[in-house]
């Protein structure tokens, strides 16, 4: 074997490696990451950035719909209280009732992809300005019902 | 002693400044003496302006020297014989006359000196006008008037003319050209959405080319109070997207049942999709931000022999179900999916659904204050009516179904019409009923 082959057949090793360390240490196929918009936030109407990684060795096929029903969210302020939902926020909780249905879009992650999501947390969330509140959502893992994924955790610094 | 008493930039200028001073040998006995200067009419190029100059006490002759200088920037002003100095023995009116215009407010200056002193009694703050007005257009803080603009749609263009304060100004107007070809920015809120208007009066307006094109004319128009009027242009060529496509692809609609018990009405998977491709000038960014709009949802649901027709819950509520669909933007993924599905229940015995929506294509540069711009948009539709078979089983027969876009043979239209909304449809589980 030639020595550049070696090395390339080594580095194809190590780059699974990495990637199975990678979903080792977040311990979920499907790695949630929240981008706020920026430090400090006067935007009335916020939405969050999401992506959404596979970080397992097979395709996931996941559907966007509503964000305010795919993603579950842990919104609480500076004192650890949680934040109430707004109306829509309220009745987007019960998801399964549905009757009829807006947006599908259904997505196959191959392994090591991603896709962008957006999650209006203004129009879940009644978040008061001025104020601080700490982030997380949550997903479903398609192939694994009921078992969530969670993102990184951040903090939305709200200002009039 | 010295009080100043100023007021500037009226369309008259008026500025005094008294002095009052005791003379050096007899400062006892001296009496005050008071020089005011009040500007009586405007000093415009090539034309003489009139100053009256008041000396008290009036009891015997107080020579003063009156002197003509600019200060800052450009501006020249002389008396009647050519010099910029006189002398006046007592109260009058002195008449000065324009020779350069003068750039920046007050520029110029008309001041009193009475005889062995080392500071002026009185100075007025003046400015010559330029014969007729030479507007000049700013954007991004260059001097463009008169100037070919390269830019991009969605580009903040900000304009702005800056005019010398004291320009008796009655009217100043921007034209654009098209209204079709830009706007004055596109708000996209959950519960609101669309374009914003132009502001076109005044020193300043922005807006945003929604279209790309050649050769398109701004123009900024100057009325002043006496009638005279002034101009300046700038020319813009804008880039963006062009040759804008859109391919659509939708599957039949049947009837599934994804679990026991549990039946679907809605296209076959993925259901429809739309593909999009443009052209880019180089070095920009390939973005796709869709945004749909329903334009009527139709449910109508017959249990126990009763019917009633309903549309899912809109915020504010909105004739037939229809405004923006979700989230803004509905999907930045090419291509993109919808399938309007409904879940059907056992206790009713017929379903039907009635969708129309609009899918908007839009663009971005990624420019910094930059907007999307629309790039056209697909109509398309879904519908199917089905009946229980059996209840036990929650199995359904589909009577009919259709879905797919409205005009099949060009699916897509081009246009630079941005979407507009006034409602929410969040697709929440509350079906609003009569």
């Amino acid at each position: 074997m030639k020595p550049d082959r070696a090395v390339r057949i080594g580095l194809l090793f190590l780059l699974g490696a990495v990637q199975l360390t990678w979903a080792g240490l977040t311990g979920e196929p499907l790695d949630l990451t929240i981008t706020p918009p920026e430090a400090v936030i006067r935007e009335s109407n916020l939405t969050l950035s999401v992506t959404m990684t596979n970080r397992s060795t097979l395709p996931i096929t996941l559907v966007k719909s509503n964000p305010g029903c795919d993603f579950a969210a842990e919104v609480r302020d500076v004192n650890g209280r949680s934040v109430p939902l707004t109306e829509t926020g309220a009745e987007l909780c019960q998801c399964k009732e549905h009757a009829t249905e807006g947006r599908w879009i259904r997505v196959t992650l191959n392994p090591g992809e991603s896709t962008e999501e957006t999650y209006p947390i203004d129009l879940y969330y009644g978040l008061p300005r001025p104020g601080r509140y700490a982030v997380q959502l949550m997903r479903e893992i398609p192939s694994q019902p009921r078992r969530m994924t969670r993102s990184n955790e951040v903090i939305l610094n709200l200002v009039e | 002693m010295r009080l100043f008493l100023t007021a500037l930039h009226c369309n008259i200028i008026l500025v005094a400044v008294f002095v009052a001073f005791l003379g050096s040998s007899h400062a006892a006995q001296a009496p005050l003496l008071t020089v005011t200067i009040h500007q009586v009419s405007e000093v415009s190029q090539g034309n003489t302006g009139e100053f009256a100059v008041t000396i008290a006490p009036k009891d015997k002759p107080h020579p003063i020297t009156l002197r003509l200088k600019c200060d800052v920037g450009t501006g020249k002003a002389v008396f009647e014989d050519d010099s910029t100095a006189m002398v006046l023995e007592k109260s009058g009116t002195v008449r000065v006359r324009g020779v350069v215009s003068s750039d920046l407010p007050g520029a110029l200056t008309l001041t009193a000196w009475p005889q062995e002193t080392q500071a002026p009694a009185a100075t007025a703050f003046f400015d010559v006008f330029p014969r007729t007005p030479e507007p000049r257009i700013f954007f991004d803080g260059l001097d463009v008037t008169g100037t070919h603009q390269a830019v991009t749609v969605g580009q903040r263009i900000q304009l702005t003319v800056i005019l010398h304060p004291g320009v008796p100004v009655q009217n100043q107007h921007w034209s654009i050209g098209d209204p079709g070809d830009y706007t004055g920015g596109f708000l996209h809120t959950p519960f609101a959405g669309g374009p914003q208007p132009v502001v076109r009066e005044g020193p300043t307006t922005w807006f945003y080319w929604a279209a790309p094109g050649k050769n398109r004319t701004v123009s900024y128009q100057l009325t002043l109070t006496n009638g005279v009027t002034a101009q300046a242009e700038v020319t813009f060529d804008v880039d963006g997207p062009w040759s804008t496509q859109v391919q659509v692809d939708s599957e039949r609609v049947a009837l599934s049942q994804p679990l026991p018990n549990s039946s679907l009405l809605g296209m076959l998977d993925p259901g429809i999709s739309f593909r999009a491709r443009y052209s880019l000038p180089e070095g920009m960014l390939r973005k796709f931000i869709w945004v749909q709009e329903i334009q009527s949802d139709v449910v109508t649901v017959k249990r126990n022999g009763i019917t009633l027709y309903c549309v899912p819950k809109s915020q504010p509520v909105a004739t037939l179900g229809a405004g923006l669909d979700t989230v803004y933007p509905y999907d930045t993924h090419n291509p993109t999916l919808d399938n309007p599905r409904i879940h059907l229940p056992s206790d009713v015995t017929e379903y039907s659904r009635v969708f129309h929506a609009r899918m908007y294509l839009l663009w971005s540069s990624g420019l910094t204050n930059s907007i999307e711009v629309p790039l056209g948009f697909v109509d398309w539709t879904f519908s199917g009516e089905v009946v229980l078979k059996n209840a036990e089983t929650n199995e359904w027969v589909l009577k009919f179904g259709s879905g797919g876009p409205s005009n099949p043979v060009a699916p897509f239209t081009r246009s630079h019409a941005y979407p507009f909304w006034n409602s929410l449809v969040p697709y929440t589980q509350i079906l609003t009923c009569n």
